[in-house]
């Protein structure tokens, strides 16, 4: 097992290296219009243009550019998204504590979506088994294949439209001013936000539950256990229940990741500050150092969780042995 | 959002298309009175602001170029030698008087030296307390002079001054401190517009102190020492050493401004303040949000919401709402550039034919009728020329709906138009319009275009791009595009500052005409086949009719040149459409019981705004 663990390290170390490339090389050599020209007043005039590109180091070659953004991602103090260099071109703000402030928003997001989806999706899908063929499931399973078809920004607006344009039971959009991420959450305007997320996901756990506990269920342990005369609920949640929750750690784990490296849709249609929103505002304004945190960050989460998940199937499937 | 974007969304994407909105007057109304008997007015309060476009340099004087900026700076934190007294331009608010000098300039015979004489008494805010002296501002124009601080802001108004372009951060030999309260500009050649440069921000005096501790751009701001009226609260909780900015700073988030403690009204004839307190707050969210939560008074003023239809037929509507509804014009125009070097638009019949085509009525529906200003007919606005060209427009047509018999007179004297039938036969009458994606607006716009330039066999192939990408496209040469939407406000009330960045700066960016280039750039750009002028520029140009009329002292003989400069422009060049030239609309909680119109930053004075107690 550690050597699995450090070769994955290692594996991770080269994917967020290759990524931080390719970000690099999509931001600066194709990007959509001069960065310099962005960053100039309203009369970009080409002397103005020439000293944006000396102050901000835009006339380096490639891999001097890059090594100097790339310096900034060795996670030790001193070099971790560096106030010399990782500050956003736009308001000359240290992108680590932007990105630490946007972070706590979207941690809140995740949180009470991923509780949202496992609270709905995983009843309604050991329901769905344990019931085959009931109305009980034909429902769940329409659930699943209508929350699955949902996108996120249709969905959103739909629920702003009809809970707070017509209804007004729900908040408006936004953060009040002067309101943290917890604040924001206890005058409820999280909620549309969490449902949102939750339904998609939940669709899918559903199914997924579903699934995995029907062909649980049809294992000969699971017949044996229940010729040995044990209960249908100690069969079910004790025996059934656990074999096929492992594959749902899994892509919770990947899913939680993806949405704290910013659930960009949903924060734009709710007006949350959080990562996503920031990124968009990043990529919008050409201003590339966010861009990249961001980016790694994301990637960071995706490679972390990947990993973690790995080992946390190990200990819950005893057949499954990393070396 | 820049300046210029924001001016161009006024021009393209005000969204208003109430039935309330047809035929109500768009003459200016006010809120309470200014009664000129300043005792009626009461004094004290907090005033709350919210904004959806922060500042964009945190209120460092040197780098802001941005009209809320420049208002915040103006009313509040930044006095300059000149300034302006937030009031509409009939009333004088777009003339320069003393503000931190004791009276204008005076110049010498060669028009080579200004001399200004700086007010006694006049302090520098918490946590300093000092007199403001000469130094202070040759401070200013020094760090304004420091590339590494200066990009994002305009130091090419003060080339004129000795040794500017040479200092690099370093003292400006040019800004000459006689004594402690003198001050000399030397300059290298005549600079008309002294004044207007020195009522900018970024001629605001600087104490060494700040510059030693807090020099970065930026960051300055923070900690700006403030000169005027208000400063940040807190600052005379800390220390010009300290790291933590003050606590009514905080960036990109809220900031709050206190009645600065060293202030003296008696030395300040330009500036009211009543209010004892300014919070400002950033805003991500729906406009019409704020905008609700003004008309609930839960904040008094959005300062840059662009009021929604649905606010305008709300306040439209109801008498008491009306007087809480500002609109204003401003100095600002809403243009199509026609790229002179490119083809179909480097024959000038072409040019005086779109103009003749053009349906602005439709287009000015489109942005929502009166309220959003009036159709243009020329390209710089009368209020920056003494009033003067009010009424003219050279390509009037009936109902301003385009005259298409006009049209094809003109583009039948046309080199694309070979059999002279009006209507042009050459491939390069199709050519791409750009514009941004998302904007249904302005698509709706060269929509409107398209529709009216079609008989005179003129395809406009309409593509939605990214903004950074349209802005490549459009403001440089080697983007030969033809036709570019867009909008721009003045810098300063001089005419100046709409001939020369959009008609004489080359390739500077926002000229998409790129008059004024050199025959050089344009054949490194890969024209070919135009007409160059004894100085080397591409022909047509009108930088010798920029100087002349800058060679003229500031009054009306100055407005009278310019205004023959834009009659020129329009019949003789037409390197632009004008269509629109937006109003400013503001719309006022119900405690605000004083409001004036700020020429000079096209906002409401936010020195002049009163609240009820």
């Amino acid at each position: 097992m550690g050597r699995y663990l450090i070769r994955r390290v290692l594996f991770g170390v080269l994917v967020l290296f290759v990524i931080s490339m390719l970000t690099f090389l999509i931001f600066m050599k194709l990007p959509a219009g001069d960065p310099a020209r962005r960053l100039a007043g309203r009369q970009p005039t080409p002397e103005i243009l020439d000293q944006i590109r000396e102050n901000y180091g835009l006339n380096d070659s490639f891999l001097t550019q890059y090594w100097r953004f790339a310096r900034g991602l060795i996670p030790l103090p001193g070099f971790f998204l560096n106030e010399e260099i990782y500050y956003s071109w736009a308001n000359r703000q240290a992108v680590k504590g932007e990105i630490a402030e946007a972070f706590q928003y979207t941690a809140v997001l995740t949180a009470g979506a991923v509780v949202l989806w496992l609270a709905i999706g995983i009843p309604i899908g050991i329901l769905s088994a344990l019931k085959r063929r009931s109305i009980a499931d034909r429902a769940a399973m329409t659930f699943a294949l209508v929350g699955v078809s949902f996108p996120t920004f249709w969905l959103g607006y739909l629920l702003i439209f009809a809970f707070y344009y017509k209804l007004g039971w729900a908040p408006p959009t936004g953060v009040e001013i002067g309101d943290g991420p917890i604040e924001t959450a206890l005058k409820g305007k999280y909620l549309l936000a969490w449902i949102t997320l939750a339904v998609t996901s939940a669709a899918f756990y559903t199914r997924v539950v579903r699934g995995n506990m029907l062909e649980t269920l049809s294992e000969d342990y699971i017949r044996t256990a229940r010729a040995k005369g044990l209960s249908d609920r100690r069969v079910t949640y004790k025996h059934a229940f656990r074999a096929s929750v492992t594959p749902v750690v899994t892509m919770l784990g990947l899913d939680m990741a993806g949405l704290l490296a910013g659930a960009v849709i949903t924060e734009q249609v709710f007006v949350l500050p959080g990562l996503g929103r920031y990124a968009i505002r990043a990529l919008e304004g050409q201003d590339f150092p966010p861009v990249m945190a961001v980016t790694l960050l994301a990637a960071l989460f995706i490679v972390v969780a990947n990993l973690v998940v790995d080992v946390i199937y190990a200990a819950l499937d005893p057949r499954v042995r990393y070396t | 959002m820049k300046r210029y974007l924001r001016f161009a969304v006024v021009a393209a994407v005000l969204a208003v298309v109430a039935a309330a909105c047809g035929g109500n007057t768009t003459s200016p109304t006010g809120t309470g009175t200014d009664t000129g008997d300043p005792t009626d007015i009461p004094r004290g309060g907090t005033l709350t602001i919210a904004h959806t476009q922060d500042f964009f340099n945190g209120l460092d004087p040197t780098q802001e170029y941005y009209s809320v900026s420049w208002e915040f700076l103006r009313c509040c934190m930044a006095r300059t030698l000149l300034s302006y007294t937030g009031r509409p331009a009939d009333e004088g608010g777009g003339v320069p008087q003393p503000d931190l000098a004791t009276a204008l300039p005076t110049v010498s015979e060669d028009q080579l030296t200004w001399t200004f004489t700086i007010k006694p008494g006049v302090m520098f805010g918490s946590p300093l307390g000092r007199e403001i002296e000469a130094q202070d501002f040759a401070n200013a124009i020094q760090r304004l002079s420091d590339p590494k601080i200066n990009s994002e802001s305009y130091p090419f108004y003060y080339t004129a001054i000795s040794g500017f372009s040479d200092a690099k951060g370093k003292p400006v030999e040019g800004m000459v401190v006689v004594d402690a309260k003198t001050l000399e500009v030397r300059l290298d050649q005549p600079e008309p517009d002294i004044p207007y440069l020195f009522s900018l921000a970024a001629s605001a005096p600087l104490p060494q102190e700040l510059l030693d501790t807090h020099y970065d751009a930026v960051e300055l701001g923070q900690f700006l020492v403030s000169s005027g009226p208000y400063e940040w609260e807190g600052m005379d909780q800390i220390a010009l050493s300290d790291k933590e900015p003050p606590s009514g700073m905080d960036i990109e988030k809220s900031y709050v401004l206190v009645r600065n403690p060293f202030y003296d009204q008696a030395t300040d004839d330009l500036r009211q303040s009543y209010v004892d307190r300014i919070e400002v707050t950033s805003y991500a969210g729906e406009v019409q949000e704020l905008l609700d939560k003004v008309d609930a008074g839960a904040i008094d003023w959005c300062v840059d919401c662009l009021a929604t239809s649905a606010t305008l037929k709300l306040y439209q509507g109801d008498p008491e709402l009306q007087q809480r509804l500002i609109i204003h014009p401003s100095d600002a125009l809403a243009y199509t550039g026609l790229n002179v070097f490119e083809a179909p638009f480097d024959d000038v019949h072409v040019r005086k034919a779109v103009n003749w085509a053009l349906d602005k009525q439709a287009l000015w529906i489109l942005a929502g009728g009166p309220p959003a200003g009036t159709v243009a007919g020329h390209f710089v606005p009368s209020g920056m020329m003494g009033g003067l060209n009010v009424d003219y427009n050279p390509y009037e047509t009936p109902n301003n709906e385009g005259d298409i018999e006009a049209a094809k007179a003109e583009m039948a004297l046309s080199k694309y138009d070979t059999d002279g039938d009006g209507v042009c036969d050459a491939e390069e009458c199709t050519f791409d319009a750009l514009t941004v994606t998302g904007d249904n607006d302005a698509i709706k716009a060269l929509q409107i275009a398209q529709e009216s330039y079609a008989p005179l066999g003129i395809t406009l192939n309409i593509k939605a791009i990214n903004y950074n990408a349209l802005v490549d496209k459009c403001s440089t040469l080697v983007g030969h595009t033809p036709y570019c939407q867009a909008g721009w406000g003045k810098d300063y009330p001089s005419p100046y500052t709409f001939f020369f960045p959009l008609l004489d700066a080359g390739a500077n960016g926002s000229n998409y005409s790129f008059m004024g280039a050199t025959a050089d750039d344009l054949t490194a750009a890969g024209y070919s086949g135009f007409e160059t002028d004894a100085a080397g520029l591409g022909s047509p140009n009108i930088t010798a009719d920029i100087v002349a009329c800058r060679q003229i002292a500031i009054g009306p003989d100055q407005d009278a040149c310019w205004a023959a400069l834009d009659a020129k422009v329009m019949e003789e060049i037409a390197p632009l459409i004008p269509r629109r030239f937006p109003n400013d609309i503001d719309v006022l909680g119900a405690r605000i019981v004083n409001y004036e119109y700020d020429q000079f930053a096209g906002i409401g004075a936010i020195d002049h705004i009163a609240v009820s107690p």
